[in-house]
Order: structure tokens, then sequence, then C-alpha cells
């Protein structure tokens, strides 16, 4: 054996210690294989002016660029199709609503297997954090959760941002459903629930058409916090940082030249009893957490797939290759502002050995 | 002469033309072993698995431009997109389309405060790499041979093997008092 055959096997030793150390770092996770084998019978859709796409959706953390298509070409020759998407029912709050699709080539999100669509008409109308808002969340997204916007901390040392109050993000994983599941639904309340059908149709809106500013104004101040702080370098002038925040506030949440193009759209489940809360904190800035299922339309507004919070398949038609997922939501302290925590694979619970 | 189960690649791979569903043995062969190196690179399990998905994506939907006999193996073809992936896509467009410039990859106080983990040693003794050599120790660790590493680089077995040792070395003095000797 080579003193390099040593080295490498030493190497290899040690990094796959390393992953199997690191869960989430060692093996690739179930939904990986269906997302592969949707994607690609979906694309042959691309030839045909395209309803509407799903995607797999959750932190937003990578999309996936595809520098061949430029702007021009990407808008020129494309039909935009209007797909009605069939009547919400929600408690009859919602009528019809028409879901405009995207022009061809859309992008897809860093993923936790919730699908997403181009819903309503395509506009994003949140108010987006401004910088100084996202520093305050830095600074102290517990504050912030609780509605204590006034609150600021005093810069760091140096002129730099203070962080003190760093948090560390949930993980949208396994475990924090399997978490939820141990504690017993709540239904909610009339309130609670059209209020929350209406915030995650709009969540749903400006996953597309929003930019980061916008999403995370939707966001878990803590998640927020997290998102930051992984993307720009803390230590240097705060007048630096401001820009960075700026700029990174500024970019679109998905970038718009992917080529995945599908045929099926998404939607919260407007069954209310299938919506609940649950007296479990997710996070440290909420005490309860909110579960909003979601379910599969094809192009006609035809349900092809649903799942409730237990991950169970409400219809026999169900498209197997995709997962609806739900939504884990929680409010603010002052119970003004909805925040989303993550997305989660209805499998991914639905595979959960029973506690 | 192939080895590790691979001969039967060629095979699944004509299967796989006519149904995707074929292509699953393959998919359970490297899946593990791509999205172990996509986290490396990211450090991120949402982005690992959404690479490894896109690696399979595009190896499916290019299935048939593989011809056996124009590289050594399937797995040196589907490892070259996994490559090309990372490289015109995730070290373009990481993070969030932030200038280089200003990706302050040293540790900050907080970050050295909150307990590292083996992990987080070996990406950062990787990060210190040369990009070809990082590939080429990423592509060793996924189980290519020489061969199949220089074809994929485009270069010769000869100058892998050098750019290997460099890269051992400089691994084996970062991460010496946790790799046996």
């Amino acid at each position: 054996m080579t003193e390099s055959d040593e080295s490498f096997s030493d190497l290899y030793r040690f990094i796959d210690r390393a992953h199997r150390e690191t869960a989430e770092a060692d093996d690739v996770p179930a939904f990986v294989w269906s997302r592969v084998r949707a994607e690609t019978r979906t694309n042959v859709v691309e030839e045909k002016p395209p309803m509407s796409m799903n995607l797999a959706v959750a932190s937003p953390v990578f999309t996936r660029p595809q520098p061949e298509v430029g702007a021009l070409q990407r808008f020129s020759g494309m039909v935009a199709t209007l797909a009605i998407v069939g009547i919400l029912a929600f408690g009859g709050w919602f009528a019809a609503t028409n879901l405009q699709t995207s022009e061809g080539p859309e992008p897809r999100y860093a993923a936790l297997g919730i699908l997403r669509e181009t819903a309503g008409n395509g506009v994003c109308e949140v108010e987006p954090l401004t910088v100084d808002q996202a520093v305050r969340i830095v600074q102290n997204p517990i504050a912030v959760a609780h509605g204590e916007s006034a609150t600021i901390q005093a810069d760091g040392p140096d002129g730099m941002i203070d962080l003190t109050n760093w948090v560390g993000a949930p993980r949208n994983d396994w475990d924090t459903l399997v978490a939820l599941a141990a504690y017993t639904a709540i239904p909610v309340t009339d309130d609670e629930y059209f209020s929350l059908m209406a915030f995650t149709e709009e969540y749903k809106d400006c996953l597309f058409a929003g930019t980061k500013g916008q999403i995370w104004a939707m966001t878990d101040p803590v998640v927020v916090q997290y998102e930051i702080v992984t993307r720009i370098p803390l230590l240097q002038p705060m007048d630096v940082t401001e820009a960075a925040i700026a700029d990174l506030l500024a970019a679109p949440n998905v970038r718009r030249d992917s080529t995945v193009v599908v045929t099926r759209q998404w939607q919260p489940n407007p069954d209310r009893e299938l919506m609940v809360r649950v007296d479990a904190g997710v996070t440290i800035t909420a005490d309860s957490s909110y579960v909003i299922p979601w379910q599969i339309l094809d192009g006609n507004g035809d349900v092809l797939a649903s799942y409730d919070i237990f991950g169970n398949s409400l219809l026999e038609n169900h498209v197997s290759d995709t997962d609806p997922g739900n939504l884990v939501v929680i409010r603010s302290g002052d119970g003004k502002s909805w925040y989303v925590v993550g997305g989660f694979e209805s499998s991914q619970y639905a595979d959960a050995p029973a506690e | 002469m192939h080895h590790n189960g691979i001969e039967d690649d060629d095979a699944l791979v004509l299967a796989a033309r006519a149904d995707v569903e074929a292509f699953a043995p393959l998919y359970h062969r490297y899946a593990r072993t791509i999205y172990r190196w996509m986290y490396r690179e990211t450090g991120d399990a949402s982005t690992a698995a959404d690479l490894t998905a896109q690696v399979f994506v595009q190896a499916l939907q290019r299935l048939h431009q593989y011809r056996t006999g124009e590289v050594s193996t399937f797995r040196s073809w589907l490892f070259a997109i996994a490559r090309n992936l990372l490289r015109d896509s995730w070290r373009r467009y990481r993070p969030a389309s932030l200038p280089e410039e200003l990706i302050d990859r040293r540790p900050g106080p907080e970050e050295l405060a909150i307990q590292r983990t083996l992990m987080d040693d070996v990406r950062t003794a990787l990060e210190t790499l040369p990009e070809r050599q990082r590939e080429i120790v990423e592509l060793r660790l996924s189980g290519l041979s020489m061969r199949e590493i220089a074809e994929i680089q485009g270069t010769s077995e000869n100058a892998v093997k050098v750019a290997q040792t460099r890269a051992f070395r400089t691994l084996r003095a970062l991460l010496h008092q946790e790799v046996p000797t």
C-alpha cells in the first residue's frame, strides 16, 4: 500500500465518520427520488404552453440558474396561460381563483418537499422588510417576533452589528414534525382559520413573485436571523453590512430562469378540520404552532392529492410522486402577524415510527 | 476492469432509456455518494438534496447522450454532471447573488463559540484546497478511479496523482489531530 493509499484510507474513514455523526449529512432524503421522477416526467411538457407548475419549496437556500436561457428568450414565444384553479372553499370567503401561469421556464427552490404553483395574479403585495427592520431582527429576533419592533440593541463593538442575541434557526426536519405530532391537535378558531388561509395564499404568491425582503417579512424572525447571518459577513463596518443586507432583501426570492415546467397547482387544504393548532413551540418565538396541510390540483382545479396532518392521502387517485406536505406557521407575540417557520413533507411524518 | 458492482450500469442505462423506473437501481447506487458530496460542498441538507435531485434529473434528461466507450464508465459520466452542476450553478450563485468579495469565510467569534463538529472540520479543510485538488479528493471519496477522474478533468492520470498527493498532504496537516496516522 502506498503512502497515498494510506492517506486516502485515513481520510475516507475520517470523513465517513463525520457524515455518520451528522445525521442530515449521512444519507440522501427519501423524497429526492420522488422529485427526480416527477421532474423528469413533467419536463416533457416543455414543448407545450404550461398551465402552471409545482415546485418543491422550503427555506430559500438555493435556486437553480439556467444561464443559457436569457430573459428575452424566456419571455419570447411563451404563452401566458390562465388556468382556472377552481373554487377554493374557504368557507365562502374565497371565490374562484384565477391562477395565471408563468411563462415557461421557472425556478426551482431549495426544497423540503412542499409543492407550489404560480397562483392568483402572481403579484406579491407584502411590504418588504427594510434594512433597519432586518438589522433589528438580526440583533434580536425574539423581540421582533413579540412585536417589540421599537427595541433595538446598541451596535456591537467597533460599529459592527450586535449578535448578542444569536439564536440559530430551528431545523425544518423530520424531528420537528414528529415533535408536533406528540401534542394534541386543537381545532382552530374562525378567526385563526380565515386569517391563516388569507396569509398562506399571500405567502404562496410571494414565493414566486416576491423578493427575499417580502418573504422574510412573512417568516419567523429567528429563521430570518439565521438566513441573514449565514449569508453575510458581519465582522465588518455597519454600513457595509447594511449595504449587503439591502442587496439581499432586494433579490428575487426565486430565480426566474429555470426550465422546470410542470402542470400541477398547489393550495392550502380548505378543509378547516385539517388545519390545527398545536401547543408546542417549534421555535422559541412562539408557544404554539399551526399546521396547514396542502393539496395538489391539476390544471382543471381538480384535486389530485391531498394529505392531512397525519400524512395520509385523502384520495385514492393521488399522485404518488408528489407530496403536498404541510406548512408550519406561528403567530407573533402581539397577535398581529403570522410567520412561516418552514415546510414539512407529509411523507416524512407518515414514515415516522409510532411514538 | 470495473469493480464495486458497476458492471451492470450500462445495462441499466439501456433499460432506463425505455422506462425511467429502471433507473432506480442506478439512483440508489450513487445518490448517497453524490448527496454527501453536495452536503460537504454546501453544508446544508436542503440545498444538498436539491442539488442531488438536479444531478439525477439532468442525467435522466441526457441519458440518450451517454455513449458507452466515450467515457470509461457511467459513473464517471454521472459524476461529471455533478461536478459541472457545482461549478456552473452552485459555486457561481451562492449565496444569494452576493459578490464573492462580500463573503467572509473566516469564522467569526460567534461561530467559533458554537461547538464545532467533525463535519465542520472536514468542510473547512476541504475549502482550503484549490478547486482542482478539491475535486480530485471529492471524486476519490466518491469511489472514482484515477482514470475516471482524469477523464472528467480532461487531464492525465499522472497529473491527477500528483495533485492528489498534494491535496492529501494538505488535508493530513489540517486534520492531523483527527486523522489517525
